[in-house]
C-alpha cells in the first residue's frame, strides 16, 4: 500500500542507515526508548507492576502449592474439613456450597465445587494461560512476520497466493476458527508428522491462538516491506550485488523491529483474551487443566452460591489483558508516534 | 459498474470454495485420530461409528468426502449425532435471536463508536480525550464472558434493574420486552468494538480535520458544525464502516458465542457454545461454514456499495 512509503521515521538504531542519520530520538534505541516511555508514564508503570504481580505469582505456583496451602491444583478436598476460628469447617458443605475466602494459608481464597483449592488453582491457571499465551504470541509474530516478509520482498505470484491465502483465512471469524479448530483436535489431538500433540496438550490451544491471529501481524508487516524495498539503502544493496537473503537479514529485518515491538503487547493481549475465551467454551484448555477462561467457567456453574469464583479469575484475566493493552499504548505513542505500524494494519484489514 | 458486481460476485464464489476446503481440512485432515469416531461424539457404539464412516464416505477419497460434506452442510439432513437434532433446523430456530442481537448491537457499536471518536478528535489530548481513550482500553481489555456474567447476576438476578437472561419474542412480550431483554446483552457486546471504533473515528477524523478540503469549507465560511459533520467526517467514517460491516456478519454468523451463552439468548452462538461442550462436530462444522458465509457475502456487499459511492474503485 502506498502507505507504507510514509515510513520516514521508522529506521531504528542498529539499522544500517543508523551511521548517518541525524540524531534524534530514534538513536537511543528502541528498547531504550520503550522502557523510558514506560518508566516516565504512570499508565507504563502501573501496568509494568500488575504485570510482574501476575507472572511472578504464577511462576510461584509450585511454592505456594507445597509449602503454604499444601495441597495440589488437582486435590480434591470434598469431604474434607479445616479448622477456622477454632471450628471443624466443612470445605464443600452437604448441598454443595464451597467454602469462601479464609485467608489462611489453605483455602486462601476459598474451595470450588470438588473441594479444590481456589488459590491454588488460580496461580497454576494463570501460569497455563501465561504459557499458552506466550508460544502463540511469539508463533504469531513469527508465523506473520515469515508471511509477510515473503509477501512484500518478492511481491508477484508469491504474493498473490500469500495474500489469498491470508483472505481466505479471515473470511473465517477469528473466534470460529479457534472454536473449529479446538473442537476437531480436542479429541484426537494434532500430528504434524514431525511433532505429534495428545488432545490435552497444552500447546494445541497454543498452537490455534498462534495461527488464528497471524493475519494480524502478516498484512501490516507485508504493507511495511513493500515500502522498505523501494527505499534507497535496499537500492544501494542490491547494486552492489547482495542477494536477496543478505537484503533480507541486513536491510528489511532490522527495520521491523518498531513495528514488531508496537505489535508484540497488543498481540499478547489478544491471545490472551483469545485463550480465556477458548477455554471458557470448552474449546482451549482440556480438563483437569486449569487455565482463566476454565477456571470461570467452572465457577459460573456455582456463581449463586459462591460469586467469588467467577469474580477473581476473572479481575485477574482482566488486569493482565488491560495492563498490556496500556503498555502497548505507550510504547506505540514513545516508538511508533505517528501510528504508522497500526494505519498499515488497518488498511490491510 | 455491472462488470465491477459481476467481478466482484466472481471473486466471492471462488472465496467460498477455498473456505469450505479450509474448514474440510481443519476437520477431516488435521485431526489425527478417525474423523468417524470424533463425528460419533462421547461414547458411541461401533456400529453408529461404522453408519457415520459410510455415511460421511471417510472409506472414499479426500475429494468424495469433501463432496459429501458439502451435500450434507447444504442440503438441510445434517444431524447431530449427540442428540440427533436436525443441526439445519437449530440454526434457523436460533437465526432470529442472533438477528435481534445483531440490530441492537451494531446500532449500539455504529453510534457509541462514532460519537465518542468524534468527541476525543475535537479536542486532542484534552481531558474528555483522555477519557474516551480510558474508556476505550478498558472496553477492549474486558473479558465479555466476565462482564456479561457479572451483569446478568448482580445487575438482574440480585438487583432486578435488567433481565437476568433469556429472550422474549415480539409476538409474545411486545416490542417494549423484547428490546428490553436485548438491551444489556447489546450493551456488553458493543463495548469492545466501541473502543475499537472510536480510536479508528478518532486517527481518521484529525487526519481529515487536517486535509485541504476542510481548509476550503472554513474558509467558504461554513459553520464548525457543517465543516466537521458535512466534510470531515463523511470521509472520515469510511473505514470504520468497513470495519463495522465485517463485524456485522461476524455477530450474524454466530460470533456473539460468548455474549449469547452468558445472556442465555439461545441463539447460533449459544448453539455453538452448547454443541462444543459435548464436542459435537456437525453443528460445530454447520456454523463455521454459516458464518464464513457470512463474512464474504458482507465483505462483497461493502465493495459493492464502495464501489457505488466511489467510482475509483470500479477501475
Amino acid at each position: 500500500m502506498a502507505e507504507a512509503t510514509q515510513l520516514a521515521g521508522a529506521p531504528s538504531a542498529g539499522a544500517p542507515v543508523g551511521a548517518d542519520a541525524p540524531p534524534d530520538s530514534a538513536q537511543v534505541g528502541l528498547w531504550r526508548a520503550a522502557w523510558r516511555a514506560i518508566r516516565s508514564s504512570w499508565a507504563g508503570r502501573l501496568s509494568l507492576l500488575a504485570l510482574i504481580v501476575v507472572v511472578g505469582s504464577s511462576l510461584a505456583a509450585p511454592l505456594w502449592a507445597n509449602h503454604v496451602a499444601h495441597t495440589g491444583p488437582f486435590s480434591n478436598h470434598l469431604s474434607d474439613q479445616i479448622r477456622l476460628h477454632g471450628q471443624l469447617t466443612d470445605v464443600v458443605s452437604f448441598d454443595g456450597v464451597p467454602i469462601g475466602p479464609t485467608f489462611q494459608g489453605r483455602f486462601f481464597l476459598g474451595a470450588d465445587g470438588n473441594g479444590r483449592d481456589i488459590m491454588v488453582r488460580l496461580l497454576y491457571g494463570g501460569r497455563n494461560s501465561l504459557q499458552i499465551s506466550l508460544v502463540a504470541t511469539i508463533l504469531t509474530l513469527g508465523l506473520g512476520t515469515l508471511l509477510g516478509l515473503v509477501a512484500g520482498f518478492f511481491r508477484g505470484w508469491v504474493d498473490s497466493v500469500i495474500s489469498r491465502f491470508l483472505d481466505i483465512v479471515q473470511s473465517t471469524p477469528i473466534i470460529l476458527l479457534g472454536i473449529a479448530l479446538g473442537v476437531a483436535t480436542a479429541l484426537g489431538g494434532v500430528n504434524l508428522g514431525i511433532v505429534k500433540f495428545a488432545g490435552d496438550s497444552l500447546m494445541i490451544p497454543a498452537l490455534i491462538i498462534g495461527f488464528i491471529q497471524m493475519v494480524y501481524v502478516a498484512r501490516p508487516i507485508r504493507g511495511i516491506v513493500l515500502g522498505l524495498r523501494e527505499r534507497p539503502f535496499v537500492e544501494a544493496a542490491r547494486s552492489q550485488g547482495a542477494t536477496s537473503a543478505r537484503i533480507i537479514r541486513r536491510e528489511i529485518l532490522p527495520n521491523l523491529g518498531t513495528s514488531l515491538l508496537v505489535l508484540a503487547p497488543i498481540i499478547f493481549a489478544q491471545t490472551v483474551s483469545y485463550e480465556a475465551a477458548l477455554s471458557f467454551l470448552g474449546a482451549g484448555v482440556q480438563a483437569p487443566n486449569a487455565s482463566w477462561g476454565k477456571i470461570i467457567s467452572e465457577g459460573l456453574d456455582v456463581l449463586i452460591s459462591a460469586p467469588h469464583l467467577t469474580v477473581i479469575p476473572g479481575a485477574v484475566l482482566a488486569v493482565t489483558v488491560l495492563s498490556l493493552n496500556l503498555l502497548g499504548d505507550v510504547v506505540r505513542e514513545a516508538i511508533d508516534p505517528r501510528g504508522t505500524v497500526l494505519a498499515a494494519q488497518k488498511d490491510e484489514r | 459498474m455491472i462488470g465491477f458486481i459481476i467481478r466482484r460476485l466472481g471473486s466471492m464464489v471462488l472465496v467460498l470454495f477455498a473456505v469450505s476446503v479450509l474448514i474440510f481440512v481443519i476437520f477431516n485432515v488435521i485431526p489425527s485420530n478417525d474423523p468417524a469416531v470424533r463425528m460419533a461424539g462421547k461414547n458411541p457404539t461401533p456400529t453408529q461409528i461404522e453408519a457415520i464412516r459410510r455415511d460421511w464416505g471417510f472409506d472414499k477419497p479426500v475429494t468424495t468426502q469433501y463432496v459429501r460434506m458439502i451435500e450434507k452442510t447444504f442440503n438441510g439432513e445434517l444431524i447431530s449425532y449427540s442428540n440427533r437434532q436436525n443441526v439445519t433446523e437449530r440454526i434457523k430456530e436460533g437465526l432470529p435471536r442472533t438477528l435481534s442481537l445483531t440490530f441492537f448491537s451494531s446500532l449500539f457499536m455504529l453510534l457509541g463508536g462514532i460519537l465518542l471518536g468524534m468527541l476525543g478528535a475535537l479536542k486532542p489530548n484534552s481531558k474528555s480525550d483522555r477519557a474516551v481513550n480510558a474508556f476505550a482500553v478498558t472496553g477492549i481489555s474486558l473479558p465479555v464472558f466476565w462482564t456479561g456474567s457479572l451483569a446478568s447476576y448482580y445487575l438482574g438476578s440480585k438487583a432486578g434493574v435488567i433481565p437476568a437472561g433469556g429472550y422474549v419474542e415480539i409476538s409474545e412480550g411486545g416490542v417494549l420486552q423484547w428490546f428490553w431483554h436485548l438491551l444489556a446483552p447489546s450493551i456488553v457486546i458493543s463495548l469492545l468494538f466501541i473502543g475499537i471504533y472510536s480510536r479508528v473515528v478518532r486517527g481518521d477524523l484529525l487526519d481529515a480535520l487536517r486535509a485541504d478540503y476542510v481548509r476550503t469549507a472554513e474558509a467558504k465560511g461554513l459553520s464548525r458544525r457543517r465543516v466537521v459533520v458535512r466534510h470531515a467526517l463523511r470521509n472520515a467514517l469510511i473505514p470504520m464502516i468497513t470495519l463495522w460491516g465485517l463485524d456485522v456478519a461476524i455477530t450474524l454468523g454466530g460470533g456473539a458465542v460468548l455474549t449469547e451463552t452468558v445472556f442465555d439468548l439461545d441463539g447460533v452462538g449459544a448453539y455453538l457454545a452448547e454443541s462444543v461442550q459435548t464436542l459435537d462436530v456437525p453443528p460445530v462444522l454447520a456454523i463455521t461454514m454459516f458464518g464464513a458465509i457470512a463474512v464474504v457475502v458482507m465483505n462483497a456487499l461493502v465493495d459493492i456499495l464502495y464501489a457505488y459511492l466511489d467510482p475509483r474503485i470500479r477501475l
